[in-house]
């Protein structure tokens, strides 16, 4: 890339330069939602047609664009940032949870939706919030499993991704 | 299932080793450092990936060399070439046919073997561990759900080990390991339970065949799990998991004791006895696998000879003469005594000096 780039005309690479130095500085993250963002709200939050009583929880940013591909989902989203596993020192509170539960208390929920990896620690993690948010009267489903076996959900493809979000599973005892 | 042609590359103290094989028994022959056992090790490193006499897999690759390598041409319902190579600081490596399996875990439930060796007197003296990873080794190998399960279960112990260890424990985080724990600690144990309840008859019927004794045979299979349920061991072991910062509800805890009329075999079993116990219970693993999966494992007898009286070497000559065995290996020092043993079971044989 970087010889490419010096074959260009110096204006050119100029601008380049400062286009990538404005996308560096403005990238932050949703102070509601922790997905990526150019604003204290991300466009998703932001947006007034979104379900703002379904919350989908995922692990990073990419998941959410896989899931935002699949034009299958109208609520909110919770980036949490990683998962719980207690041997590599991450718990609970070191993702987003504690700021899950506030935004729960805060705003009047009605569905959460887990969609993390089928990993183990993407179990652990789907099973605490599923304790944790059930005890406040919310209900909880989970995106039918076998759809993100061996990877991560922007492995799947669309079309088995948008099957598992309308076929999601509740979650009970 | 048969081996028809065996190569080692740098393995333990093999440069370059070729064996072709065209007999139902192999006897291997030679003074002790010539690495005899060495070479049953590697047939039963092709069949489960990994070692049966060395911890690890660095061990098993020879001073000086960067790589180790075992080659062997299986048949077993078909020709199969399995290749193994094991490299410092990599990841081993497993080929079946020139094609790489992704994990070593996928090997098993294919190719089979018992090894009958003199360091199996550990699982008579040795300590818990030593009988449930001879048991897991066992129940991995011809059912794939309790391989995942109880790699699954591990990880999760050492999960809930690690929450416990922490400067503040979070009962719901406990409490979403134990979701997923209850499961497959469920099924473990009643795989473990079943499998005692098959191979008790059968250790007993090659006890029988090898000792002159009118002994019974027993197995004691204790577990937490055996009257409670993981939630309620949970809820009892709450105070004491905090005391000790791990787990002491589950599986890992089980106790195995090989019993002897009514007693411990290990404490009042007679060297003789406990001699018989072994081999009738690897003979008892051997049909297992016979009867589970269908197939006929190689059996690897280890210097047996050099262990067991001249009257139990005799018996196992006869059950190995009467039974319908695969293909045997032996090893032993001495080529007349070796020789003696293949022409008296009365299959083809071949002799290989190291
Ligand atoms: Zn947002």
């Amino acid at each position: 890339m970087v010889l490419n780039l010096l074959k260009r005309p110096e204006g050119e690479t100029l601008e380049l330069a400062r286009a990538l130095e404005r996308m560096r500085l403005d990238i932050r993250f949703c102070e509601q939602c922790f997905n990526l963002s150019d604003d204290h709200l991300c466009s998703v939050c932001k947006s007034p047609s979104r379900d703002e009583h379904t919350i989908c929880i995922v692990k990073d940013f990419q998941d959410v664009i896989a899931i935002e591909n699949t034009a299958q989902y109208n609520g909110q989203y919770h980036v949490l940032g990683g998962l719980i596993s207690p041997v590599e020192g991450i718990g609970p509170q070191d993702i987003k949870i504690p700021q899950l539960i506030d935004r729960i208390k805060e705003k009047e929920v009605n569905e959460i939706i887990l969609a993390l990896s089928s990993t183990m620690e993407g179990d652990t993690t789907e099973f605490y919030i599923a304790r944790k948010v059930t005890e406040m009267g919310v209900k909880v489903s989970t995106l039918s499993k076998g759809i993100s076996v061996g990877g991560e959900l922007e492995y799947t493809d669309e079309i088995s991704l948008a099957r598992s979000i309308k076929n999601r599973i509740e979650m009970k005892d | 299932m048969k081996i028809t042609k065996l190569n080692l590359n740098f393995f333990k103290n093999h440069d370059a080793l070729r064996i072709d094989i065209d007999s139902d028994i192999v006897g291997i022959y030679g003074l002790n450092g010539k690495g005899k056992t060495n070479v049953l090790d590697a047939i039963h490193f092709l069949c489960v990936g990994k070692s049966y006499f060395s911890g690890t897999d660095i061990q098993c690759i020879q001073h000086e060399a960067e790589a180790a390598g075992i080659i062997g041409i299986f048949e077993a319902e078909g020709t199969w070439e399995v290749k193994l190579v094991l490299q410092r600081g990599k990841r081993k490596k497993i080929e079946k046919n020139g094609k790489a399996l992704p994990r070593v875990l996928d090997h098993l439930g294919q190719f089979f073997s018992v090894v009958i060796a003199p360091g199996d007197i550990e699982l008579i003296y040795g300590a818990n561990e030593k009988r449930r990873s001879f048991i897991d080794q066992m129940l991995s190998q011809t059912d794939k759900t309790y391989l995942q399960h109880l790699v699954k279960y591990k990880k999760l112990i050492e999960q809930r080990n690690a929450v416990l260890k922490s400067d503040y424990i979070d009962q719901a985080l406990i409490q979403a390991l134990d979701d997923q724990i209850t499961p497959a600690v469920k099924y473990l144990h009643s795989k473990r339970q079943e499998l005692f309840q098959f191979l008790i008859p059968l250790i007993q019927r090659f006890y029988d065949q090898l000792s002159k004794g009118r002994e019974e045979i027993g197995v004691d299979y204790i577990s937490g799990l055996n009257d409670s349920s993981y939630d309620e061991l949970t809820h009892q072991n709450r105070r004491k998991d905090l005391a000790l910062q791990r787990s002491n509800s589950g599986v890992h805890k089980d106790e195995i004791d090989f019993v002897i009329d009514g007693q411990a075999l290990k404490k009042y079993g007679s060297q003789g006895q406990i001699k018989s116990f072994l081999i009738a219970l690897k003979l008892a693993e051997y049909q297992y696998y016979v009867e589970t999966m269908k197939v006929k494992p190689l059996l690897l007898l280890d210097d047996i000879f050099e262990k067991i009286d001249t009257e139990r070497a005799l018996a196992l000559t006869e059950v190995i003469k009467n039974a319908n065995f695969g293909q045997i290996f032996i090893s032993d020092t001495e080529q007349e005594r070796i020789e003696k043993f293949c022409k008296a079971t009365e299959h083809s044989y071949q002799l290989e000096a190291l």
